[in-house]
């Protein structure tokens, strides 16, 4: 165009040329020097993570020493490594660590891994900082087909999984009605978050009429479920749920990219190509098997998938495919130290993991709450 | 390049927005849409590239009939730039930008990525706001950092929504100036939606003037469109038009009831 339309014309021309570089323009020394700073970016949000791992790693050793038969810190180590291995020199020792105390630690940590991905998930899909499997519903519906079967022995299946199953089927459908909301008034993720409360309501609403009745036995039993525990967890469970955690965490990895664009807004989204409607369904289908997996084993379990996806925010920022990993594996931590805690904390009493997660958690969010800059969040 | 939309209507849900479309929009250039609030603007450029699905009509891109085209399609050829961005989960402004790059690159960002955002970053003059939050930014700041995401992109055509709404005069001026740039440096077609009509006078290459309800009343150069009769006639505004550098400016008489 023209030069006399504007003064500083020939400056828009120069800027609009320097767009789109070259290939070669790789070479030149500050972008070598922007790469390298992206480069420590990307270095320094997986740092975290790793430095996650090491903690899940210390604090498994510590909370393999304690209990009634005291076992040194390494020498946990070396015993796990010798089943490994086939070298058990101590089957008394081989079997309290393996069998007794390894099986609770690694069902803390996939449960810990698989809530808070689904609560970062859940989170980026909603685009809401308040979306977790409670808010979602999915609780409240394991909730009540874990009362469904203690209370009134109504299950799916009989025997030693009919709680299991129940609190696995009933875990989905406040998934399924949400979907289904969002499918048919194509609703926005607001709508669908209302949508998962008022099935949580109407779930609870069930489980306290189901409560009323019920004798003291299933009482203290459904207590016991609802606050949740990883105690129970045996060796015959815990490869399940690594399945389910693990490709969890896999997939939602895979689609990490696509949660970023999403987060651009719907519109942004579509016009960069993405399927948003079924890309949400997808992704919300996962992650809600995730869950309804390893809470129809642990019970409920409040406040990681909530709490974690916000605290690695602060030291990887919003990136999902940084955050996913990072948040899976400090989940893993805080239910393990959560878990640690309920052992010691009252010994030789136990406080059940939820319980510890509530105490933790609630705190820990009101921290992060107060500590936002803006009021959005 | 072109856009072609041919007796197109179009709203949402039982509500009629655009009535009987009529227009062939060919690039490299700078076009602005202009015309009164609430008359189809956004509907007609959501339109064009697949954002919402006319009611009848057809909307085709180099010749392809849209509604035969996947997303990603599209995707490849338009990027846009809405009026607004979401912003719960902020990215520092750099990761932002780069989440333009990802039809382009793989998981790994390739050093290219990175350099096309620095230089999109550099032409908004954004630099120094690269680690800041996307939500501690001015209203401004946001669409000029969703104007660096769509340029990323690389497409040959670039849909913009209002992109100067909340920037002052001189920053008017200066992303105006930029896209029309843009078309003519790099030969892309920008669409962009205008209500500082002085603005859109000095830089476009096409104006396309909407009315109530709805219509697309003419399509031309700024001398052709931008005329006293036209303005008070859509805008129901009285103003006198003089020539300015070859360009018609207004200067608002006053309102017409």
């Amino acid at each position: 165009m023209t030069e006399d339309r504007h003064a500083g014309e020939q400056d828009y021309a120069k800027r609009a040329a320097a767009l789109w570089a070259s290939p070669d323009d790789v070479d030149a020394l500050d972008s070598k020097a922007a790469i390298k700073e992206y480069r420590v970016s990307e270095i320094r949000k997986l740092t975290f993570t790793f430095v996650c791992i090491a903690a899940a790693v210390l604090v498994a050793g510590l909370s393999i020493t304690y209990g009634t038969m005291n076992i040194g810190f390494f020498q946990c180590y070396e015993i796990i490594w010798d089943h490994i291995t086939g070298n058990v020199e101590d089957k008394l020792l081989d079997y309290i660590v393996v069998e007794e105390r390894l099986p609770r630690i690694a069902a803390a940590l996939i449960t810990g891994a698989g809530l808070a991905i689904a609560g970062c998930v859940m989170q980026s899909v909603m685009k809401n900082p308040l979306a977790d499997p409670y808010t979602t519903g999915i609780s409240s519906g394991a909730g009540f087909g874990a009362t469904l079967a203690i209370t009134l022995g109504i299950s799916i299946v009989g025997g030693n999984y009919s709680i299991v199953v129940n609190a696995f089927v009933f875990a989905l459908i406040p998934m399924f009605i949400m979907l289904g909301v969002g499918k048919l008034k194509k609703a926005s993720p607001t709508m669908m978050i209302m949508a998962g409360i008022a099935v949580m309501f109407i779930f609870n609403s069930f489980s306290t009429v189901l409560k009323l009745n019920a004798d003291p036995d299933a009482l203290a039993k459904l207590y016991s479920w609802t606050v949740g525990t990883v105690s129970d967890c045996s060796w015959a469970e815990i490869p399940l749920m690594a399945v389910m955690v693990i490709a969890g965490i896999f997939l939602t990895q895979m689609f990490s990219r696509k949660l970023n664009i999403l987060a651009t807004g719907d519109d942004t989204a579509k016009s960069m190509g993405l399927d948003v409607e079924n890309m949400r369904i997808l992704l919300l289908l996962l992650i809600s098997l995730v869950v309804a997996t390893v809470v129809s084993f642990t019970g409920l379990i409040g406040f990681v998938g909530l709490v974690a996806p916000h605290v690695c925010r602060i030291f990887v920022g919003a990136d999902n495919r940084y955050l996913i990993i990072s948040s899976a594996m400090f989940g893993a931590v805080l239910l393990e130290v959560a878990d640690f805690i309920g052992r010691t904390v009252i010994a030789p009493a136990t406080l059940q993991v939820g319980v510890v997660t509530a105490f933790i958690g609630g705190p820990m969010f009101l921290y992060l709450i107060m500590r936002q800059k803006k009021s959005s969040w | 390049m072109r856009i072609d939309i041919e007796n197109m209507d179009a709203g949402y849900g039982d509500k009629k927005i655009l009535h009987d479309i009529d227009l062939h929009l060919e690039g490299p250039g700078l076009t602005c849409i202009i015309g009164p609030n609430g008359v189809g603007k956004s509907t007609l450029i959501k339109c064009m590239n697949k954002l919402l699905t006319p009611t009848s009509g057809k909307v085709s891109i180099n010749g392809r009939d849209i509604s035969e085209m996947k997303r990603k399609e599209v995707a490849e050829i338009i990027s846009y730039v809405p009026v607004q961005s979401d912003d719960v989960f902020a990215m520092p402004v750099f990761d932002t930008v780069l989440i333009g790059r990802a039809n382009k690159s793989r998981w790994k960002t390739d050093p290219e990525d990175i350099i096309r955002v620095k230089k999109a970053l550099e032409v908004l003059n954004l630099t120094e706001f690269s680690d800041r939050p996307f939500n501690e930014l001015s209203a401004g700041q946001h669409q000029t950092v969703a104007i660096a995401r769509g340029l990323v992109q690389e497409t040959e055509i670039l849909i913009l929504d209002e992109p100067t709404s909340n920037l002052d005069i001189r920053h008017q001026i200066f992303v105006t100036s930029l896209m029309h740039e843009i078309a003519v440096t790099k030969g892309v077609m920008v669409i962009m939606i205008s209500h500082n009509l002085n603005i859109a006078s000095m830089f476009a290459d096409q104006i396309v003037l909407m009315e109530k309800p709805g219509r697309v009343k003419q399509v031309g150069t700024t001398q052709d469109v931008i005329t006293a009769e036209n303005i008070s006639e859509v805008y129901n505004v009285g103003c006198e038009i003089i020539t300015h550098q070859g360009r018609p400016v207004m200067l608002l008489d006053q309102f017409l009831y």
